[in-house]
């Protein structure tokens, strides 16, 4: 399917607000696992997920039985303090990481039951990543950079070529195709991260503080970029961030602490007991 | 050994024990100056293990090398020495007829009984002499008639009982001295080694003859061999006898073939006072035309230039290794400081002096200098004894081995492997500690400079100028090595003054490598039509070694593209594995300061071991070619104390062999060279060079050629009529030429030399020589029409044509010169296609064995020396195979740092999609690269140079068409390229194994 069909089919699947952003399809949901069923036609789905870190000496909790769901065509931002969960969540959720507990769905798929060769497959061809630091290969040009998701599902090199140099011009990077990330801006070089995250077409772009590496102004550019490519091809946005201002763009702010989710976003607020004395949060949704 | 390139080795060890003190003074003065600093730099060491353990292993190879060649040196010098010690025992000096050249009238052959006489009267109770030991010995044949064994050259020895306890006495199997006074007649002691190829024990009845009489002989006992019966390194069956029984037997009742003189002290304290005795005994001696020859200091001496032969062969061919350990050493310090560059950056930052980087490098650096030179120096022994082995294995019983190492040359070793190490070090450290600060905080690459410093141009003007004056000095001094080197360095420098003023890297230096690569492929005529002939040696192998290779990199990491280009081209067709092949390559690509050193360090020793393999294989196959027979088959010796007569009727009459298969005999007459005096016309002095007399069949059925010949013949055919028609022409083998037989042997003092005639000339004028017997002073002049191709194997069954066939003349002249007393007679025989020549051989043996013919299939035996050469260049292969260790090590202190580098970018690689296979794929990949192009450079490179060594004889004028060991080079390439697939195997598992999340956490 080309990606501009593909993101025709989702512009009808979605409404966007008037503002622009893809709004939440579904209403304000009930506490704990219940929720999911208030999101009409989610594209991730989590279940009481939970992850520890073993570090060998001590465990370390950083998921405690995380529920909720993001809708296809939602842009939704996950912020939280440091050390709150978010980078983990959205690892676990992209399955760059697994889970010790819980399930995760994303698009029907139970992303834990793959295997590691599936999963790979499974990224390559649904997925797009946009990571602070760039991650660009030093050693390539920026067309190669972004033609290389394609290349590893198998597109020719000359297709892979042609609709690389397409998604630049798309982030108005065409010019720059030839250089390599060194000789680029931070801004560029995002950019040229969003057009490699998008090329593959995914249904899901995962981005983690985006922004962090960038001035305020190119940090402002990168975000409506990435609320266009949204809005304009309905792909679904998970961010996670620091950043208020780039929360606040998105359109809707899942808010996290000590791996807990204490607002989804949806209306839906943890219980204040639940963060007692002992600094312990209980989930917003719990099994109880 | 005593000596290396002729500087003293105690002088070479207790320089470098002074440079080690300096160096070890160095680090002590930094650990008190700034302890911090320092400790530092030691806490790296235990961080890593197993990047530690990989650091010492290739620090140590360079150390290896050195201990290996001198413990192979060593073992070499001992055992040759013992077997010196061994063979001659208490016997220091050898009186015997004088033998000089210059004398006519002398060389009776013969020392009047009186000599020993007058000797025991002058130096009874000398301080330096123990005594005079008299000898008289003649070869005969001998049989075993229990055994059916037999021997065509036996020693007969007389021995004076009385004297014989001077030089340690007559010994059996287990040491006990035995009395030669008590044997009874018809008895006689057999040495070892006639007992062994004799398969006789005590009891048996040896049949042998003597004059063409029978005579018998009983075992008695089997005796240790001793210097009656050998030559040092050279065993001969042997029977002793009372001294005056053979006075008996042999007509000489009044006088001695030999006198020994045994040294006060023991059998190796002796030949210390060797000087003091000659110089006693030779005043006596010299009016009776005798000298005493220093035969135990001479034969020690020759056994030590062996052993420095050996050594500076093999520290020669382990110069490349060598090369390629310092590039490791500079690669591994290069990685370690970009490991460290945030820690370096904020140290920096923070105030830390550029010289506290140094120090602390230095510090952790000598910490594995210490510890690698010490493991080097050990484990070098044990290549040395692999060595050993391998040598016995190839050269058998010939020289028995025994694996020795002189403390002193593991000094030199280990310290040499120290200082080496930290010159390297220093120079790295100094190299990577400048550092852009910024840059080195955030981890990122350092800023492009479009423009070399100003350090740059002032290094460019010192090497231009220095280059220049080398140079010219090369050229004035026609010596090759200045003059190429200076060359080099002018481009070089150039290079350096062109960056300077911002003509863009990649330009100058593809520019360079193109020049350098051009400079040293095309063919060395066009060199010689530019500068004339320049003079180089074994040097010049290693410097084109290191010049080719140092071309051949620049040009492919500066053009780096073009290479990513092709290589992304040829993974197209591996599908979802193609991005692994870009990314595989365009990693080195980017690198190319790590990349060109693997490089290089692959492709110099690829490029030795393509060399020597395509020489010696080469020279191999022109040495040991059928041609090389000239178109005999089998050789034959008789023995001048048993004439055969007409040796083709003997033969026919024995029955065993049927000379009607002949379709050739030809008949050399020889003289050994001590008997001969023989000088060019109008030289002042006389020389020694052995001499044969050519009948006519020999030189009709000759095919032997010529790799000189006299103007005006057209062919070498021509040169054999012309002999053959004028017995005042000769001929002479190519040992004659100067710098030919090398090694101090074969162009002694006495030797002759054909000098004015070069080994790569193709023609001479015909040279006229005085060729004189040196006993009867009859001369005749002959003129020199053709020098002998060095490959022609002119053998004789006898060895006497081992150092070169001689001067060969027509018969007719040399029987007008030489008494046939002092002529040898050797037959040559040619055969029908299709006839057994091993069988005409043993026919030959058996049926002469009474007049102790010696018999020689000239095919086997040239079979059995490429054996043995073969064994020789394996070996030698294998020793430079040592150095592939550097470039495969490199490769895993590259493909380890690799992981570690690009853990972030692994992580994202995994989580575009790609699968573990494919970054499994990529590490192997690059490192197969590097390998792969190492290689091509080595092997190409290589093949150049061979192609004008050959081409231009300065290898030597023998081969002439260059023969391609293509199974030998697919063997290293393969080895090579297994090697650093096994290397990057773990490394690319690790790299696979990451976990994603965390990659992408890392920093």
């Amino acid at each position: 399917m080309k990606m501009e069909e593909r993101l025709n089919r989702m512009e009808h699947a979605t409404v966007p607000p008037a503002d622009g952003h893809a709004a939440p399809i579904a209403a304000p949901i009930p506490q704990g696992d219940e929720q999911h069923s208030s999101i009409v036609n989610p594209i991730i789905e989590a279940h009481a997920v939970v992850k520890v870190f073993d570090t060998g000496k001590v465990k370390v909790p950083a998921l405690r039985g995380v529920s909720f769901a993001v809708g296809r065509g939602e842009m939704v931002a996950i912020m939280g303090p440091s050390g709150s969960g978010k980078t983990t969540l959205l690892n676990c959720l992209a399955g760059l990481e697994a889970i010790d507990a819980g399930q995760i769905i994303v698009d029907r798929t139970d992303i834990a039951t793959l295997n590691d060769k599936t999963k790979t497959a499974y990224r390559a061809r649904h997925m797009g990543f946009v990571f602070q630091f760039y991650n660009l290969l030093p050693v390539l040009s920026a067309v190669e950079n972004v033609e290389l998701p394609l290349v590893v599902s198998g597109v020719n090199t000359k297709e892979a070529r042609e609709r690389a140099m397409r998604v630049l011009e798309l982030v108005r990077l065409k010019e720059w195709a030839a250089h390599k990330p060194a000789e680029l801006s931070g801004g560029q070089r995002q950019r040229v991260t969003i057009a490699r995250a998008l090329v593959n077409e995914p249904a899901i772009v995962w981005a983690d503080e985006p922004t962090g590496d960038l001035d305020s102004e190119t940090a402002d550019e990168i975000i409506g970029l990435m609320q266009d490519l949204n809005a304009r091809h309905g792909q679904t946005f998970v961010i996670v961030t620091h950043d208020a201002g780039v929360g606040a763009r998105c359109g809707r702010i899942i808010k996290m602490r000590d791996g807990q989710i204490i607002d989804d976003g949806l209306g839906h607020v943890a219980d204040p007991r639940s963060f007692s004395g002992d600094g312990q949060a209980r989930p917003v949704a719990s099994n109880e | 050994m005593n000596k290396l390139f002729g500087i003293p080795m105690t002088n070479i060890m207790v320089a470098l024990l002074i440079v080690l003190a300096l160096v070890l003074a160095i680090t002590v003065y930094i650990a008190l100056r700034n302890p911090v600093i320092f400790r530092l730099g030691i806490r790296n060491v235990p961080r890593r293990k197993a990047q530690t353990g990989l650091i010492v292993v290739g620090l140590m190879l360079s150390t290896l090398i050195m201990s290996a060649a001198f413990a192979t040196g060593d073992t070499i010098n001992y055992s040759i020495g013992d077997l010196v010690y061994k063979s001659l025992g208490r016997v220091d000096e050898v009186i015997r007829p004088k033998a000089d050249p210059n004398t006519v009238g002398q060389g009776t052959d013969k020392i009047p009984a009186a000599v020993l006489t007058d000797l025991e009267t002058r130096f009874k109770g000398d301080p330096d002499i123990t005594g005079f030991v008299p000898s008289l010995g003649k070869v005969v044949p001998a049989l075993n008639a229990r055994t059916s064994q037999s021997e065509p050259i036996v020693s007969l020895a007389g021995v004076d009982a009385k004297r014989v306890a001077a030089i340690g006495g007559v010994l059996d199997a287990n040491g006990n001295t035995l009395d030669i006074g008590t044997l009874k007649p018809g008895e006689a002691y057999l040495n070892a080694t006639g007992a062994d190829k004799l398969q006789a024990k005590v009891g048996d009845t040896l049949q042998s003859f003597y004059n063409n009489q029978p005579i018998s002989f009983t075992v008695a006992a089997i005796v240790q061999d001793s210097i009656f019966n050998l030559n040092p390194g050279n065993a001969n069956p042997g029977l002793l006898i009372p001294l005056d029984r053979a006075q008996t037997l042999f007509n000489r009742p009044s006088d001695y073939d030999a006198i020994f003189v045994a040294n006060t002290g023991t059998v190796r304290s002796g030949v210390n006072r060797t000087d003091a005795v000659v110089g006693k005994l030779d005043p006596v001696l010299a009016p009776q035309n005798l000298e005493s020859v220093k035969i135990k200091q001479d034969s020690v001496k020759q056994a030590e230039l062996f052993g420095n032969i050996f050594t500076t062969f093999f520290l020669v061919l382990g110069l490349f290794a060598i090369a390629a350990g310092v590039l490791l050493i500079f690669l591994i310090f290069t990685m370690l400081a970009a490991e460290r560059k945030s820690e370096m950056g904020m140290a920096r930052a923070v105030g830390t002096q550029r010289r506290h980087l140094v120090q602390m490098f230095i510090a952790e650096g000598t910490a594995y200098d210490l510890i690698a030179a010490a493991v080097g120096a050990i484990l070098g022994v044990g290549v040395a004894l692999g060595i050993v082995f391998a040598m016995k294995a190839i050269i058998g019983n010939e020289l028995p081995l025994s694996p020795y190492v002189q403390p002193r040359s593991l000094i030199i070793a280990y310290c040499l492997g120290v200082v080496l190490t930290f010159g390297t070090i220093a120079f790295s450290s100094w190299r990577v500690s400048n550092l852009n600060i910024v840059a080195a905080i955030r981890d990122t690459a350092e800023p492009v400079r479009r423009k070399a410093g100003r350090k740059s141009l002032i290094w460019g003007i010192v090497m231009v100028v220095g280059g220049g004056l080398l140079a010219l000095s090369g050229l004035s001094g026609k010596q090759a090595a200045p003059f190429y080197g200076g060359a080099m360095l002018i481009v070089f420098g150039l290079a350096l003054i062109l960056r300077r003023f911002g003509v863009p890297e990649r330009g100058v230096f593809t520019a360079v490598g193109l020049f350098v690569l051009v400079w040293w492929c095309v063919p060395f005529s066009v060199h010689d039509k530019l500068w004339g002939k320049l003079n180089g040696g074994i040097e010049m192998f290693f410097f084109s070694g290191i010049a080719l290779v140092t071309g051949a990199v620049l040009l492919m990491v500066f053009n780096a593209d073009t290479t990513l280009r092709f290589v992304t081209w040829l993974g197209k067709p591996f599908g979802r594995y193609a991005p692994a092949f870009k990314t595989g390559v365009a990693y080195p690509m980017a690198n190319r300061g790590r990349t060109g050193m693997t490089l290089a360090m692959f492709g110099l020793i690829i490029f030795a071991l393509v060399v020597m393999s395509v020489l010696n294989t080469t020279f191999g196959k022109a040495f040991t070619s059928d041609a090389t027979l000239g178109g005999w088959d089998v050789a034959a010796a008789t023995n001048s104390n048993n004439p055969v007569g007409d040796f083709k009727a003997a033969v026919q009459q024995g029955g065993a062999v049927n000379t009607n298969d002949w379709t050739a005999l030809g008949v050399n007459h020889i003289v050994y060279a001590q008997n001969t005096q023989v000088r060019l016309v109008g030289a002042p002095d006389f020389r020694q060079y052995t001499t044969r007399g050519l009948d006519s069949a020999f030189i009709d059925h000759s095919t032997y050629t010529f790799q000189t010949r006299a103007t005006g013949y057209a062919s070498d055919r021509a040169i054999w009529d012309a002999l053959k028609r004028d017995p005042t022409l000769a001929v002479i083998d190519a040992s004659a030429l100067p710098q030919q037989g090398g090694f101090g042997g074969a162009n002694s003092d006495k030797r002759f030399q054909l000098t004015g005639v070069k080994d790569s000339d193709k023609t001479m004028q015909p040279t006229a020589v005085d060729v004189r017997d040196s006993r009867t002073g009859k001369a005749q002049q002959v003129t020199i029409i053709g020098v002998l191709d060095q490959t022609m194997n002119i053998s004789d069954g006898l060895g006497i044509g081992n150092s070169g066939a001689g001067l060969l003349m027509n018969d007719r002249t040399f029987q007008q010169i030489f008494p046939t007393d002092r002529q040898i007679t050797a037959y040559f025989i040619a055969v029908k296609q299709g006839v057994d020549t091993k069988a005409v051989k043993f026919g030959i043996k058996a049926t002469l064995v009474r007049n102790g013919v010696q018999a020689i299939d000239l095919r086997d035996e040239l079979q059995k020396g490429q054996q043995q050469s073969q064994g020789f260049l394996y070996l030698l292969q294998g020793f430079l195979g040592i150095g592939l260790f550097v470039g495969i090590a490199a490769l895993g202190v590259i493909a380890l740092r690799s992981v570690v580098e690009r853990r972030q970018q692994i992580g994202m690689l995994r989580a575009l999609g790609y699968q573990r296979g494919m970054v499994s794929a990529t590490f192997l990949i690059e490192s197969l690269f590097i390998a792969v192009s190492g290689v091509i450079v080595g092997v190409a490179t290589g093949m150049v140079l061979s192609r004008n060594l050959i081409a231009s004889g300065n290898a030597g004028a023998q081969a002439k068409v260059m023969i391609v060991p293509y199974g030998q080079i697919a063997l290293f390439v393969v080895i090579a390229l297994v090697a650093a697939f096994i290397m990057t195997v773990i490394p690319a598992r690790r790299a696979s194994r990451v976990p994603i999340a965390e990659a992408l956490r890392y920093e």
